[in-house]
């Protein structure tokens, strides 16, 4: 017997024992579950072995045989009882031992950021499966997590939207893009994160201590966006898919391929899409068409069991155009855009062009992440990560200029982190890291037009320690960090002539959070979480300056802002009653001294184009409080119905006036029925859905440029199933959005001054896998 | 181990902090060319020699100063040749942006909106598809009175909707690259 392998697995360390005798079809394969610490029992585990089509339990010490099998590739299905499902592909060429140790998959699943609160289901951790993910493959991330307790969307149209988690987005909560920290212009609530959803696994919100892992945390969510490792499989896998929106006549195709092939495991994905004009119940939004073309290529390979290294490499390219009647030269534009029933410039037919007002944006990453195995127990990890955003924004200017941009900029950051990970112990874990990152943010001095933020670079440096304490009933965990940032800023005066002032930036930031959760019974567990944290002002809210087109608005930066700290508290109960009601309840209190936001100024400011409004940013107190509810209820297993609400609420605490841009509350129903086998066809499911999304009543008259629009309800429908074609998986779905065709405008949505949002909309799409 | 780790990646960091280029280059001034920040309204009578003059000048674009806002007098029962010049005096020498706007006619076009009724402003050129500019007018007084006259500049206006070739900018859409008032007497 000898080691022969050891590998990195999703959920689990599988280890192949190959013995030396054996041939043709009287081997076996036999395996045993292990695990210390798991939500559930080794026992009665269900093993499938695909090609035999042969199902068996695992006994009560957790071990499962299959004898008399012939040479050659098995895929091989485990499904525990809490759902996790793990299909491994191997080949058979002698009588093989199995070892499937569930616990090592803490140690060596590269992400950990929440591992506590991910196993025991905290309601602050929540996730979108690969399996909804494939199911709206036409949805942005934004949109794509949009729905889950207490997440929204701020958008320009639909092409562009960036997620709101509890009342916060842009620069105060994190997007990880595979583990690396997404750097691009969050400062602009109109810049959508430039990550393509469907190369992840899985999307996780996670609102408790996990976050303090990451540099610069911002205040509080985070959004990790995560690709699955390469199965270990020594087949070619992989899938295609092709979807067609009927909103904007969409296409798009989607897939992936991947082989674990003994000298380089490696796995590819792309896609690409294409969408025209969307339409409102009445008329087309002229230029709102997009396009994208994305792609990722990841490598992994083990140099030895103590040793294993794995390359990731992503580009995403989009194209986005915005309503035509979106761009206003002044107030009284905006004013007359207001009015109108149709927006300017619309077209009464449908167009695949994109001219401006457009964006441009592209994403580079690169990743490079080696792991150490000091033993069982401790590894090491040493990441470098490269990424290069661009962004391009072009309006609608004088002699032949739309075609230049009118913002051109393009950030370059460098990670670097190495982090110490301590699992082997049931009741302890801990972790603790140092990281730095370098930016530089430059303007491309194409536009003709003085930049609205300026160059800078900045250096970073953090340090991080984490540490989970585990009983029986309860768990607690702790974690800090502390941050030092150095930005340099080379800026343009405003005033003539120009010249070049340069402001040196200096911060120190800390995060201290404290989570714990306690098991009462199988039937109600307690959490809570508390933490503080700071947060600097960004380049744009110190030194922005002068008018800012899209809002109409002169936004002046004041250089003399302080950082943000934030004292955040949740407290969450998940439960269960009379056995087919299950919940999830959050209430959460965030408390920001030094809030940073733009305060419209008691000023009206002259220029050439004529009188603007003026908006400084100033700092305040703030707080902002909700309560998320998920409730489940099965009817039967094949019944389900799950819902929604979110109630959230903001307040200017020194002029005791609401925030504005905080979402409205929300509520959302599904019914979801799964049919029996029939013919071939299984997983056969339909979903009926209803949102509703209530007016904005917490806003005094003045705060914007118009009233909150009216409360809104939209149906939907899906309807999805999976059939067998000559061994190729198919998986169609038809989906249905605002089925009524209902006219509506959300708060949260820009284009809300100018048009309707979108009307009715099918979506259908295939899934082949292989 | 842990040790010798975390004093290597010290050693690394640091290494990258030292060598990295610290201090963002100067950045490239725009040459801001597109920037409009002088409109001159000149009329000049028909008969007499008094030349009125109405000025905005704002030298440092939108936002820093002020603009200056020169206004001029009209004489009643007069009536006037005008004439509109926009130029960029941030460029050496000062370009004029009147030319672009006439070579994107079709594109543009001035809107008069006075609020005195003894002021009337007929436009006199066209695009070449027969439908005014308005960087040239004619302008007529009758009695004494004072008032506004704001002056709008559109881009991309609807040109062929109702009343917007004989001035009424209700209709006219498109987006506001000029938007000047100026006081009016006239005597």
């Amino acid at each position: 017997m000898c080691w022969f392998n050891r590998k990195l697995l999703l959920l689990g360390t599988i280890v192949l024992t190959f013995g030396v005798k054996g041939q043709n079809c009287s081997l076996s394969l036999s395996g045993k579950v292990n695990g210390t610490d798991l939500d559930f029992s080794v026992q009665k585990i269900e093993v499938l072995l695909m090609e035999k089509n042969q199902l068996i339990k695992t006994n009560d010490q957790g071990e499962f045989l299959f004898s008399s099998l012939c040479s050659g590739d098995y895929h091989l299905v485990l499904s525990t009882p809490n759902g996790l499902l793990i299909n491994r592909g191997l080949t058979l060429t002698s009588d093989t031992v199995l070892t499937i140790d569930f616990s090592k998959g803490q140690l060596l699943d590269q992400v950990t950021l929440s591992g506590l609160t991910q196993k025991k289901n905290n309601p602050s951790v929540e996730t979108i499966s690969k399996k909804q993910l494939e199911d709206n493959p036409e949805a942005s991330l934004a949109d794509q997590i949009d729905g889950l307790a207490g997440v929204s969307s701020i958008k320009n149209g639909s092409g562009i939207s960036t997620p709101v988690v509890n009342g916060l987005y842009g620069n105060r909560i994190m997007i990880l893009n595979n583990g690396v920290a997404q750097s691009a212009q969050q400062w602009g609530p109109d810049h959508a994160p430039e990550i393509d959803p469907s190369i992840a696994q899985n999307i996780r919100v996670i609102k408790g201590v996990g976050t303090v892992e990451y540099l610069g945390s911002g205040l509080g969510s985070v959004i990790s966006v995560e690709p699955s490792r390469i199965k270990k499989d020594p087949h070619l896998h992989g899938s295609g898919t092709y979807y067609h929106k009927s909103n904007g006549r969409e296409n798009g195709a989607q897939f992936n391929l991947q082989k674990h092939n003994s000298l380089l495991p490696f796995k590819i994905m792309g896609s690409l899409a294409q969408g025209g004009d969307l339409k409102t119940p009445q008329y087309y939004l002229t230029n709102t068409g997009n396009k994208k073309l994305n792609g990722a290529i990841q490598l992994e390979k083990e140099f030895s069991n103590r040793f294993n290294s794995s390359f990731y490499m992503s580009t995403y390219n989009a194209e986005i155009g915005l309503l035509a009647g979106s761009q206003v030269g002044n107030l009284t534009d905006l004013e007359e855009a207001l009015q109108r029933n149709t927006p300017f410039f619309t077209n009464d037919y449908f167009s695949y062009q994109i001219k401006a007002p457009k964006q441009v944006v592209s994403h580079f990453l690169l990743k490079w992440k080696n792991a150490f195995y000091l033993d069982e127990n401790q590894v090491i990890e040493a990441v470098y990560a490269r990424q290069q955003n661009t962004r391009k924004e072009y309006d609608v200017r004088r002699k032949g200029r739309s075609e230049i941009p009118s913002n051109s900029l393009v950030k370059l950051s460098d990670n670097a982190e190495l982090k110490y990970r301590f699992v082997g112990s049931k009741t302890h874990k801990f972790s603790s890291g140092i990281q730095y990152r370098r930016t530089d943010n430059q303007n491309v001095p194409e536009t003709g037009i003085l930049p609205l933020i300026p160059d800078y670079i900045s250096n970073q440096w953090g340090l991080f320690s984490k540490y989970i304490w585990n009983t029986q009933k309860s768990q607690v965990e702790w974690g800090a960090r502390l941050d030092l940032e150095n930005r340099k800023v080379a800026a343009i005066s405003l005033d003539v002539p120009r010249r070049v002032v340069r402001y040196n930036n200096q911060y120190f930031n800390g995060v201290v959070a404290l989570g714990g959760i306690y098991t009462f019974s199988e039937k109600l567990k307690l959490n809570a979480n508390s933490g503080f944290s700071t947060r600097n002002p960004e380049v744009n809210e110190l030194y922005s300056n002068g008018l800012h087109q899209g809002v109409s608005g002169i936004e002046e930066g004041d250089p003399n802002l302080r950082p943000e700290s934030s004292f955040k508290t949740s407290i969450g109960l998940e439960g269960q009653l009379f056995k087919k009601l299950k919940y999830g309840l959050l209430g959460y209190y965030q408390h920001i001294d030094d809030f940073i936001y733009l305060n419209p100024q008691n000023e009206i400011r002259l220029t050439i184009r004529g009188a603007f409004p003026v908006f400084k940013y100033e700092q305040t107190v703030a707080s902002i409080n909700g309560i998320d509810l998920n409730l489940q209820y099965d009817f039967s297993s094949n019944f389900i119905m799950k819902s929604v609400f979110s109630v959230i609420r903001g307040d200017n605490l020194t002029d005791d006036i609401p925030l504005v841009n905080i979402p409205s509350n929300s509520m959302y129903a599904e019914l979801n029925y799964r049919f029996g086998d029939f013919n071939g066809f299984s997983n056969s499911t339909l979903q009926l859905n209803v949102k509703h999304v209530f007016e904005q009543l917490h806003y005094q008259e003045g705060q914007d440029f118009v009233a909150p629009p009216p409360s809104y309800t939209l149906l939907g429908a899906r309807l999805s199933t999976d059939f067998t074609v000559n061994q190729v998986k198919l998986r169609v779905f038809i989906k249905g959005e605002n089925l009524l065709n209902r006219e509506y405008r959300d708060i949260l949505n820009r284009q809300r001054y100018f048009a309707n949002d979108l009307g009715i909309n099918f979506t259908t799409g295939i899934t082949m896998s292989l | 181990m842990k040790k010798l780790s975390y004093s290597l990646l010290a050693i690394s960091l640091f290494g990258m902090y030292s060598c990295s280029k610290d201090e963002p280059n100067d950045p490239v001034i725009p040459n801001e060319e597109e920037i409009i920040t002088t409109m001159v309204w000149q009329l000049i009578p028909a008969s007499g020699t008094d030349t009125v003059t109405f000025t905005f000048t704002d030298l440092d674009g939108d936002g820093g100063d002020a603009p200056v806002i020169v206004n001029d007098t009209l004489e009643s029962n007069q009536q006037y040749s005008a004439q509109i010049t926009l130029l960029n005096e941030l460029e050496m020498p000062a370009e004029n942006i009147t030319d672009e706007v006439h070579d994107e006619a079709s594109d543009h076009q001035f809107f008069y909106q006075p609020t005195t009724a003894e002021v009337t402003i007929a436009y006199n050129d066209n695009d070449g598809f027969g439908n005014p500019i308005g960087i040239s007018t004619n302008v007529n007084t009758t009695n004494s009175s004072s008032g506004t006259i704001t002056i709008t500049l559109r881009h991309q206006p609807d040109k062929n909707g109702s009343g917007v070739a004989q001035g009424n900018i209700q209709n006219a859409g498109g987006e506001t690259d000029i938007e000047v008032t100026f006081n009016v007497l006239v005597q």
